[in-house]
């Protein structure tokens, strides 16, 4: 249909206006004819004499105006009007009528009808005024219906909760979206009040609202189940007289994930300070236990030598809390080893004891004969340490965390464990037990039930026994407790050795080759340059990539291996090995680092170098060099 | 003065019909025919503002429409009556119009 605002347009610009007269009496027809014709609008009247040949024209042909006679030989009546009404919904119809039914009248007016003519009663001037009003009222009425059926179709389709309420709060509107939002059918919100929603904050930012008449905030709306849903909202008070215009947005996901985000970003912080002090604090270390390790073995005195030994017992210590502290911000090297669970359960059980305080009782059933899995020994104190926490976390009033360590293969295993051969790992607590609608979350990312949880913990113990093989069972009955059995492959085979301290004996750590030792921590250095020199070596000193190249130009002889830190000044370890390997394809390398840093890992640097993590004893890098420098393979 | 001319020609041709459709529907006892075609006649009266005539017109529609075509017959004559008056009086005018607008023209 043609536009009815062009429509106006047209006629004001004394355009053509077309004109359909459906009229069954000559006479009438050819009176309106006449008087649009004798007219100063321009018109096309097309003259059709029933209804159905009329139904044709509307279809094919755009018209401005129907002027319509309801009595014809094929309908009359309210019918005629109704039918052709719904042919041309767009189109402005004027009744011409030859009664003067005003019960008839009214009615089509009712029902969109422009205007009622009755024949006789109008001259060509006024007919022609009732088809320029009947035109500019239609234009008007479907401007209306469209706007109409614009906003309700935003209004219906809205993905936020829109409501319109009245002087009292009671609703008068409220779409989909508001039902779901509040949890209510529309069929209840509707005469309601939105103060029986009213959740925290509410009242402040109604009272806020009504002083200033507009604008948003956020406050929590309570469903009639009890639970609140956080919503951020827009207002504006009397769209009409009396009615107010609230928009709504259900923020609670968003907020939730926010806050998560906020929690990680804090934990990345704290876990990025923490390795970088443990980095910095291992170096320390290595300079304390290095001059400890010299007196220890050089002392002449019994006294000096056993006060040497005890710094040493305190650096290690020390050195096993850098290395937790190392894990918390992941800063570890990853290196996966045969190992026993029950020398990690042992190493790590006063930690844990620390961990529970004197309210929890702490059982630990581990046999050594569970067996063997291929992890790292730092990835598994973690997943110790987290379930441990969690453990404890759920005895707020006390109770008893039991660990257990066998192995489990056959009828032992749970469904969810393929069959197969496997270290048995289980904490336990007595505690308040986990929720069923909540076990299936309690392994996603960030999925907390605690305030201040950052929803890392049982994720890091999911993704660390998935990346070793192995798989997590939990079991937990409300108020009984929570058991996490962690299953790990067993493998074959003896766990590692321990670099031991070979005691005063240097015989095997022995050797007269050149090395080139290369850190920017001087007091280090120092130390493992004069240690390695009481067993043999030649040593050469840099502190820094550059150096060390400038150095190894200028030595003439054979250098038998690079001992180089990985983070320096001046250039990394790691391209300073690649420079030595490519001037001096003959010399070993060995790399020492308080933390793996992303170099490391991304290039898959340690896979095919020797690497000593620091904080390490003297003697150990002994053994390490020797055995290099023997023809061993990297370990 | 065109188009009275005009209207009244269509009108002279076209009611003696209307008026063989009223007897025919009276003889008939047809009331929906009588009233559809009363009413039709009605119509042209209107326009042509003659009241007697389409008052006469509106009568027989509103006996048709009450079923009362016992007494139709006085009607249909009053309606043959007044238009045959409506007729002569139309055409006077518009012979008198065309006479004036010749005079007119002659001037």
């Amino acid at each position: 249909m043609k536009d009815m605002a062009t429509a106006l347009a047209d006629s004001q610009h004394g355009k053509l206006l077309r004109i359909l007269l459906v009229e069954d009496n000559s006479v009438d027809a050819h009176l309106v004819s006449g008087l649009l014709r004798n007219s100063p609008q321009a018109t096309e009247c097309i003259h059709t004499r029933n209804l159905n040949e009329a139904l044709v024209r509307i279809s094919d042909e755009e018209m401005d105006v129907i002027l319509l006679d309801l009595n014809l030989g094929d309908s009359s009546g309210y019918e005629t009007f109704d039918r052709v009404r719904r042919a041309a919904p767009g189109t402005a119809i004027l009744v011409l009528s030859g009664s003067d039914d005003e019960e008839l009248a009214n009615r089509t007016v009712r029902e969109g009808g422009q205007d009622y003519l009755v024949k006789g009663s109008f001259d060509g001037k006024l007919l022609l005024r009732a088809i320029r009003y009947a035109v500019e009222r239609k234009m008007s009425e479907e401007a209306l219906r469209k706007s109409e059926a614009t906003v309700r179709a935003i209004f219906e389709n809205s993905l936020d909760a829109i409501v319109i309420f009245d002087e009292r709060g009671r609703f008068v509107e409220a779409n989909e979206a508001a039902a779901a939002l509040l949890a209510a059918p529309r069929s209840d919100l509707i005469g309601s009040t939105i103060h029986k929603f009213a959740g925290e904050g509410f009242d402040r930012e109604m009272e806020r609202m009504r002083i200033s008449q507009s604008g948003r905030g956020q406050f929590n709306v309570r469903r009639p189940d009890g639970t609140e849903r956080m919503v951020d909202y827009c207002f504006r008070a009397n769209i009409l007289p009396g009615r107010h215009l609230g928009v709504m947005r259900d923020i609670t996901e968003q907020q939730r994930l926010e806050d998560q985000l906020r929690v990680s970003q804090k934990m990345e912080a704290v876990g990025r300070l923490a390795g970088s002090v443990a980095h910095d604090f291992n170096n320390i270390l290595g300079v304390i236990s290095g001059h400890a390790e010299l007196l220890e073995l050089r002392g002449q005195d019994e006294s000096v030598r056993n006060k040497a030994t005890k710094i040493l017992t305190a650096t290690t210590k020390a050195s096993s809390l850098t290395k937790q502290l190392l894990a918390f911000g992941r800063k570890q090297v990853v290196a996966p080893t045969l190992l026993n669970l029950a020398d990690v359960i042992r190493d790590i059980s006063s930690m844990i004891t620390c961990l529970m305080g004197p309210e929890t009782q702490i059982a630990i059933l581990s046999s050594k004969a569970a067996g063997t899995v291929y992890a790292d020994q730092g990835q598994m104190e973690q997943v110790l340490l987290n379930l441990a926490t969690n453990a404890h976390e759920a005895m707020p009033f006390g109770g008893t965390l039991t660990i257990t360590l066998d192995k489990a293969d056959g009828s032992d295993l749970p469904e969810q464990v393929p069959p197969g051969s496997y270290v048995h790992l289980s904490v336990g607590d007595t505690g308040t037990g986990i929720d069923p609608a909540v076990q299936e979350r309690i392994f996603d990312p960030f999925f907390t039930t605690k305030k201040t949880g950052s929803g890392l913990g049982l994720s890091t113990v999911a993704g660390i026994v998935k990346q070793a093989g192995g798989y997590v069972v939990v079991e937990s009955a409300p108020q009984k407790g929570t058991k996490f059995s962690v299953y790990l492959p067993r493998v074959a085979g003896a766990p590692e050795r321990r670099v031991k301290p070979a005691g005063n004996g240097m015989t095997n750590v022995r050797g007269a080759e050149t090395i080139l030792l290369v850190d920017d921590e001087e007091e280090l250095s120092n130390a493992a340059a004069e240690y390695l020199q009481e067993c043999g070596y030649k040593v050469l000193k840099a502190r820094a990539a550059d150096e060390a190249m400038e150095v190894a130009r200028h030595f003439e002889d054979r250098i038998s291996l690079l001992v180089t830190d990985i983070v320096m000044p001046g250039g990394s370890g790691r391209v300073l090995v690649e420079q030595m390997k490519e001037a001096r394809p003959e010399t070993g390398v060995l790399v020492i680092s308080g933390h793996a840093d992303d170099a490391v890992h991304q290039h898959g640097f340690l896979a095919t170098t020797a690497f000593l993590q620091k904080p390490f004893t003297l003697q150990s890098l002994g053994v390490k060099i020797r055995s290099i420098l023997d023809g061993h393979k990297p370990a | 003065m065109q188009l009275l001319s005009e209207l009244v020609q269509i009108f002279v041709a076209e009611y003696p019909e209307l008026l063989l459709q009223i007897d025919a529907a009276v003889r008939d006892g047809n009331a929906d025919g009588l009233r559809k075609a009363s009413h039709k006649l009605k119509g042209s009266l209107l326009q042509f503002s003659a009241p007697m005539a389409s008052h006469a017109a509106a009568d027989l529609e509103n006996l048709a429409a009450g079923n009362f075509l016992k007494n139709a017959t006085s009607s249909v004559e009053r309606v043959k009556m007044e238009i045959n008056s409506l007729v002569r009086l139309l055409e006077a005018m518009v012979s008198s119009g065309e006479a004036r607008a010749n005079k007119a023209g002659e001037i």
